[in-house]
């Protein structure tokens, strides 16, 4: 089992990229499990794979259309939709701005 | 009155009006009461439920729904603080055609959080217990629904399997579970861990109600682009027909060093009744089966981490309030304080994964050697009509004994993370018991063979009497 090398502020960046947000004990907690699992999961990679397609589909659909046609049924009003939502503003969800 | 072991004898029982739909709900509610306390297989109960359809190849039949599947009753949590408030405005589509089918909707059942789990431990509702022995647990990430029908407090549930979380249960409570090959089922409506591998299916006390269960929920959607056009047979009528001249492939790799020589030898003994019923056994080898596990959590979790990025606080429930400047802080904080331990893991190692510069190495090389998986199963299947083993390598182990231990928590997954890497149908059905827990056979399939996987393993229940076995609880 080759050993992979996982740093605490690589973990920080991976993170930030989820955007998600950790504490110092659960970075510290994460970057060892992950140095762990990948540990153990390298051994994929002493497998030659040369010529071998990525699986991008396991039963073989290809190009799946439904008919141009207007639905008959809605699943379910806009505004119940827009219940489920914490904030809303004239039929809109509400969120911070992006550009601030 | 006593609760019918099978929805076939419920069937009958309310036809002869031995019993009334309304005496079967109350009867169903009050064992749910008295059981679930010291299970916590539901997360909520529909106590104002009534059974209003009078035909039907369900009516009347109570079910109870894995809550990481939306119903437009009560709330669809994932069993994560992050949709803690969220109710669907809609159903998913096997709720949809449970309800047609006459079904009664009971109750939302337990899982691991956003069903990333192996044992049910991590729910933010807590684990679910076992049944068999309360100390131990249900196993995941279905957990609920196998705890429920194994309590007895229904007769059947819908779960979902992304690399065993129907199998894995089902073998650990004693019931049956069926995994169908992928794009069997519609997933509309059913809250997405990995998209190349997710499929629901049915939890039943016995093979031939699972078998209904899925005729009924099975078949193409136009909601959901993934579900297969492959024709839905009349799963029920297989079972029933004799398995001679089955060939029965039994891979060395699932009898190896890890697995427990009490489950071996319950396994052995099940395979050896299915060859006394004229099926002929073949020792076959998968020599890749090692990597299954691997290739399983490094394309499971990348698809995770970005199935889950749609969670923001912003759309579906509200969290508690969340002090935030900026956008940013925002998803950080909500996503922070919404989201456990294991949904942490996976979203980390997910983004990893999928990050530039180790995406070629770990993301696309998983994905190359899944293909290699895929074909050595093809392969096999050339050679058997099915392929047996045990579910787990162990009966359910104690609460805790693996929560700390991620890895060793993955691992749990080792036979049946072959069949979801290939997309396979596979199933449990109980084969016996080891100090009192229960041990699954697992049946697995070519892609749409879950005809077979019925035959085989109705047929091998029918030769036991472990379906009629239940709980002291």
């Amino acid at each position: 089992m080759a050993e992979v090398s996982v740093t605490e502020a690589e973990v920080k960046y991976i993170a930030f990229l989820a955007r998600l947000g950790l504490s110092a004990d659960e970075i510290k907690r994460a970057t060892r499990d992950l140095a762990a699992a990948l540990a153990n999961f390298s051994q994929i990679q002493q497998v030659d794979t040369r010529d071998v397609p990525t699986s991008d589909d396991v039963t073989g659909l290809t190009n799946v259309t439904r008919p141009d046609e207007v639905q008959s049924r809605a699943l379910c009003s806009p505004s119940a939709l827009l219940q489920a939502a914490p904030a809303t503003h004239q039929n809109h969800l509400k969120v911070k701005a992006v550009f601030a | 009155m006593t609760f019918p072991l099978s929805i076939a004898a419920t069937q009958a029982a309310l036809a002869a009006k031995e019993i009334s739909p309304a005496e079967l709900l109350a009867e169903t509610l009050q064992q749910i009461q008295a059981t679930n306390p010291s299970l916590n297989a539901f997360l909520e109960v529909f106590t104002e439920a009534t059974p209003t359809a009078k035909t039907g190849r369900l009516a009347g039949i109570p079910v109870a729904i894995k809550d990481i599947i939306c119903t437009t009753e009560g709330h669809t949590t994932a069993s994560s603080k992050m949709l803690q408030s969220f109710r669907s405005p809609f159903d998913a589509t096997v709720v949809q055609r449970l309800k047609d089918a006459g079904a009664v909707i009971i109750g939302k059942t337990n899982c691991d959080e956003f069903a990333m789990g192996a044992s049910n431990e991590f729910s933010a509702y807590g684990p679910v217990k076992n049944p068999w022995d309360t100390g131990r647990v249900a196993g995941g990430s279905s957990g609920g629904s196998a705890a429920a029908v194994a309590a007895g407090e229904v007769l059947a549930a819908l779960g979902t399997d992304t690399g065993g979380s129907l199998r894995l249960p089902a073998s650990f409570c004693g019931v049956v579970g069926v995994k169908p090959t992928y794009g069997r089922v519609s997933r509309f409506g059913v809250i997405a861990y990995a998209s190349s591998f997710d499929q629901v299916g049915p939890v039943a006390r016995t093979v031939k109600d699972a078998a209904l269960l899925l005729e009924i929920i099975a078949g193409s959607d136009q909601q959901d682009a993934t579900s297969s056009p492959h024709p839905v047979p009349a799963y029920t009528q297989a079972c029933g027909q004799s398995i001679a001249g089955l060939t029965i492939g039994l891979p060395a790799e699932f009898f190896g060093d890890e697995v427990d020589d009490s489950v071996k030898n319950i396994v052995t003994k099940a395979v050896s009744a299915l060859e006394q019923q004229g099926a002929t056994l073949k020792e076959i080898s998968l020599p890749l089966m090692h990597l299954a596990v691997p290739t399983y959590y490094l394309l499971v979790k990348s698809e995770a981490s970005t199935n889950l990025s749609r969670f923001d606080a912003l759309r579906f429930a509200p969290l508690p309030r969340i002090a935030a400047g900026s956008l940013l802080q925002h998803y950080e904080t909500a996503r922070g304080q919404g989201f456990g331990p294991e949904v942490k893991r996976s979203i980390l190692m997910g983004t990893y994964a999928l990050s530039a510069g180790y995406i070629d190495a770990w993301y696309k090389q998983a994905s190359r050697v899944r293909t290699l998986i895929r074909r050595e199963f093809a392969a096999a299947f050339k050679e058997v009509d099915v392929i047996a083993g045990p579910v787990s390598a162990e009966t359910a182990f104690p609460l805790g004994a693996k929560a700390d231990d991620p890895l060793a928590m993955y691992f749990a997954d080792l036979l049946t993370d072959p069949a979801s890497v290939a997309g396979l149908p596979a199933l449990s059905v109980p084969a016996g018991f080891v100090n009192s827990l229960p041990v699954g056979l697992q049946v697995i399939g070519p892609h749409f063979g879950e005809e077979q996987l019925f035959q085989v393993a109705h047929a091998y229940e029918q030769s036991q009497d472990w379906w009629k076995k239940k709980p002291e609880i």
